[in-house]
């Protein structure tokens, strides 16, 4: 229960894209993972100067991966849907502590 | 007006009047605590961890991509799911995991996932405070009396 080691990683991308990143994360053996709606609050002028178009339309997609396969996961959807590409992707992993589920013949 | 102005420079709150509260008081580190259960359950998960000893927490909506997920017009099968997040004072964290791990073991229909992340800085005594729902926690004090 305690002292899982197990990595929570953290997608934020553009609005349709999380697709891309389940695809690529259970290519590397991850599960499944959970998607949230948002809306990204970067800086409007951005948009003027950079010439990169900032869509605030955001999904957060939640991945939890034991930590052995974690950097194989991350680069994957690094390369699918990176800050270079257009799902223009941030990621980032955090520490998990505990970890907590039901019996093991529930898992979907 | 001047001499208000006046008046209040003269007499500034100096700063050894506030003593700073972590030598007053015990502080405990808090942990975030994400949990995934499907629709409609996310209250009921509040309620239980709250009984248990969290403090603060809200829900989100979203969706799972699990393995087995068919599209929901073949199957019927609603991968819709809530996303509680709520924080754990350190001390009450195998609390809080085992009144989860009953909920998730008593069937099918109520497992979920839970995990948990530590926090490392809070902005503000009032803050702490809040999230923790401890007024004052002098070091004294026994554990026994939270």
């Amino acid at each position: 229960m305690t002292n899982s080691k197990r990595e929570l990683i953290c997608c934020i991308i553009n609005n349709g894209y999380s697709d891309l990143v389940m695809e690529a994360a259970k290519k590397k053996g991850a599960q499944g993972g959970t998607i949230l709606h948002g809306r990204g609050a970067g800086a409007a002028e951005a948009e003027k100067f950079f010439g990169i178009k900032v869509s605030p339309e955001k999904e957060v997609v939640l991945i939890c991966v034991e930590s052995e396969i974690k950097d194989e996961v991350l680069s994957s959807i690094y390369e699918e849907a990176g800050l270079d590409t257009k799902g223009q992707g941030i990621i980032f992993t955090l520490p998990v502590e505990d970890f907590v589920t039901g019996k093991k013949a529930w898992k979907y | 007006m001047a001499e208000k102005k006046k008046n209040s420079r003269e007499k500034p709150v100096k700063k050894s009047d506030f003593t700073p509260f972590d030598k007053e008081n015990v502080i405990r580190p808090l942990k975030l605590f994400i949990t995934i259960v499907t629709n409609g359950q996310g209250d009921a998960l509040i309620k239980l961890m709250e009984k248990a000893g969290a403090t603060f927490s809200f829900v989100a909506s979203g969706e799972g991509t699990g393995k087995n997920y068919l599209p929901n017009l073949l199957s019927g099968v609603d991968n819709k799911k809530q996303v509680v997040f709520s924080l754990v004072r350190e001390d009450k964290t195998e609390e809080v995991c085992e009144a989860l791990k009953t909920r998730f073991s008593t069937s099918r229909a109520a497992n979920g996932i839970s995990l948990s992340v530590k926090l490392t800085s809070v902005a503000g005594v009032s803050v702490y405070r809040f999230l923790t729902n401890v007024r004052k926690v002098k070091k004294v004090q026994s554990d026994d009396e939270f």
